[in-house]
């Protein structure tokens, strides 16, 4: 049904994006957080640059990725020499360009479920004798799991449209860094293969579909959970 | 437990030193606004003092010289809050479970107790959002004492319910005390809870301490008598149960001195020690005393007049009865009529049926 080129496509596809929502998640949450519940001298600033990868273009990322982790690059360099790792030209890298540029939209989300928690709740769990980081896990964090769940379905979403950053970052390497888009555009640029990139779209098609069904089904559940649900 | 505290809170400054008995049932009252809700968080520590000193026995929970300042989870004290604050997200077992410790209980009798003297096993599978706002507080009250406080502090716990709610929880609140012999620290704005709870209670107006001492010398006190709306002004008095009448459904109290006021049936075992709340309105005042036979008043008493406050309409008559004292509330008419002064003697009737069930309370 599927072949062999598409099925590659595929799961780089899902590896990339899982790989980048999988490493950006922890770092999502401790952003929210400290923009939710903190203040500081600087927030502001963290605010702003963090959201530079939302109104950016999608190249400029790539651009500066391309540079700094080039192998003289002031990442790349260290990295290639210390610990003989490269990840330019690698699906790694894809999994890079395509965490920073999915980054702000996983942190809103959880931002946003952070402020609506109610502290009293966390209140109650202190007196209870719940010491910062037990309230932290206990209470809030099941608390806004809804807000978790919808910004890893976002950032996943974001990730798997990745094209600008990824393509200069990266560039189109076939089975390394082709992605669906990547792939798609391939097609697209080559004479007589309408027929193949009708059905990447149609693929593309198919997997959001999934993916947003399945976020529906994970948030109904969890909110049917945290509002209490009654067994009886 | 010595409180020596102060604290500013956006334009709200709160000053209080004093020393709070360790046992039995403490009652901090006052308006809205008064610093009642900001001493018990100050205590709990959930908001930070600016200066001072607070321990508790023999544990010092804050000094601001020591610079020692135990975290709210390390000082073991339980707080029971308006709102319920159930963890949505737990069952009424999980919610439950939340402060407790298993070492401290390793055969379970504790819970078991709790669960009882609450009564809520039938809760326990259940979710917050599915119990009654009573049902939620009582949840509530469990989950702060299964952590085995060494003191319980309570925010107005029945401001949020309906009156039902308030008078299913309030023997709930009685017994907390005397079965498990936990101090508590009751914020209210409440005369029946004060009534039915308090042994001690401390007066609050805008961030100062204005009066403390036994429940019935603070409300006796003058300083009292603003709280006291002119509608609702009443005595408190201490008294017990001399005889339960052979005929009629009546008690018979004794006020001290051999004075035995007669009451609607009070259940209560011979001595049983009460607290009465008497309203002035239900109090007249008269020259002569009239013979039982001749007028439906069972209760009339020797009075000496102690103090006379004009109002508008009305005159406030304070009077002593024995060592008891009572408010009698009559119009200016009578006040001019009958030409009372201060220290004159005269009688007092009290209808015995004007005293309810939710006029007296088990002392």
């Amino acid at each position: 049904m599927l072949s062999e080129f598409e099925i590659q496509a595929i799961s780089l596809s899902l590896k990339v994006a899982l790989s980048a929502v999988g490493i950006s998640l922890p770092l999502a949450i401790f952003t929210a957080w400290l923009l939710a519940r903190r203040d500081f001298f600087c927030k502001p600033l963290l605010d702003a640059f963090l959201h530079l990868p939302l109104v950016l273009p999608p190249v400029v990322i790539g651009y500066l990725l391309l540079i700094s982790f080039a192998p003289n690059g002031f990442i790349g360099e260290p990295l290639a020499q210390y610990f003989s790792v490269s990840i330019s030209f690698s699906w790694q890298g894809a999994a890079l360009a395509s965490a920073i540029v999915a980054f702000p939209l996983m942190v809103r989300a959880i931002k946003q479920s952070l402020e609506a928690v109610d502290r009293n709740l966390e209140q109650a769990a202190s007196t209870l004798g719940a010491n910062k980081l037990r309230v932290f896990f206990t209470i809030t964090l099941p608390l806004i799991s809804p807000g978790i769940i919808s910004g890893v379905i976002l950032a996943f979403a974001r990730s798997l449209g990745e094209f600008g950053a990824t393509i200069t970052f990266v560039s189109n390497i076939p089975e390394i860094t082709r992605t669906i888009p990547l792939a798609m555009y391939s097609f697209i640029q080559t004479p007589g293969a309408e027929y193949q990139a009708f059905r990447l779209c149609i693929i593309s098609i198919g997997i959001a579909l999934i993916a947003l069904m399945a976020s529906y089904w994970l948030e109904n559940n969890i909110q049917h959970k945290i509002r209490g649900a009654n067994t009886k | 437990m010595k409180i020596k505290l102060s604290a500013k809170l956006n334009n709200f400054e709160l000053s209080i030193d004093t020393c709070v008995n360790d046992t039995g049932i403490c009652v901090i009252f006052g308006r809205s606004g008064s610093g009642k809700t900001t001493l018990i968080n100050l205590i709990a520590g959930l908001i930070p003092s600016s200066n001072g000193h607070l321990s508790y026995a023999d544990q010092c929970f804050y000094d601001s010289d020591k610079k020692i300042n135990i975290p709210v989870h390390k000082r073991d004290i339980g707080y029971v809050f308006q709102q319920a604050r159930l963890f949505p997200h737990l069952n009424v077992a999980a919610n439950l479970q939340y402060g407790y410790l298993k070492k401290h209980d390793s055969d379970g009798s504790f819970f078991q107790q709790i669960i009882q003297l609450l009564q809520i096993e039938p809760l326990l599978h259940r979710y917050p959002s599915s119990l009654s706002g009573g049902e939620q507080q009582r949840v509530s009250i469990g989950r702060a004492l299964l952590r085995k406080p060494k003191l319980l502090l309570m925010d107005e716990p029945l401001a949020s319910l309906d009156q039902p709610r308030k008078r299913e929880l309030l023997p709930y609140l009685e017994k907390l005390n005397k079965i498990l012999k936990l101090p508590i620290i009751y914020v209210t704005h409440s005369l029946d809870e004060v009534l039915y709870l308090g042994d001690e209670m401390l007066l609050l107006e805008q961030g100062k301490l204005i009066l403390q001492g036994d429940v019935e010398f603070v409300w006796n006190h003058p300083k009292m008598r603003p709280w006291l709306s002119t509608d609702n002004q009443c005595a408190l008095l201490h008294a017990s149960v001399f005889e339960q009448h052979p005929k009629y459904a009546l008690s018979g109290l004794d006020l001290g001195d051999e004075q035995i006021l007669w009451v609607k049936k009070i259940n209560q075992p011979l001595a049983a020690k009460v607290r009465l709340r008497i309203y002035a309105r239900d109090i007249s005042l008269t020259l002569t005393k009239a013979s039982q036979s001749e007028t439906s008043i069972r209760n009339i008493f020797l009075v000496t007049i102690i103090q006379i406050n004009l109002q508008d309409d009305s005159a406030s008559i304070k009077l002593a009865l024995g060592s008891n004292m009572l408010w009698a509330d009559i119009t200016l008419w009578a006040l001019e009529a009958l030409q009372l002064r201060v220290e004159q003697q005269l009688y007092a009737q009290i209808k015995g049926v004007s005293i309810n069930p939710y006029d007296w309370a088990n002392h």
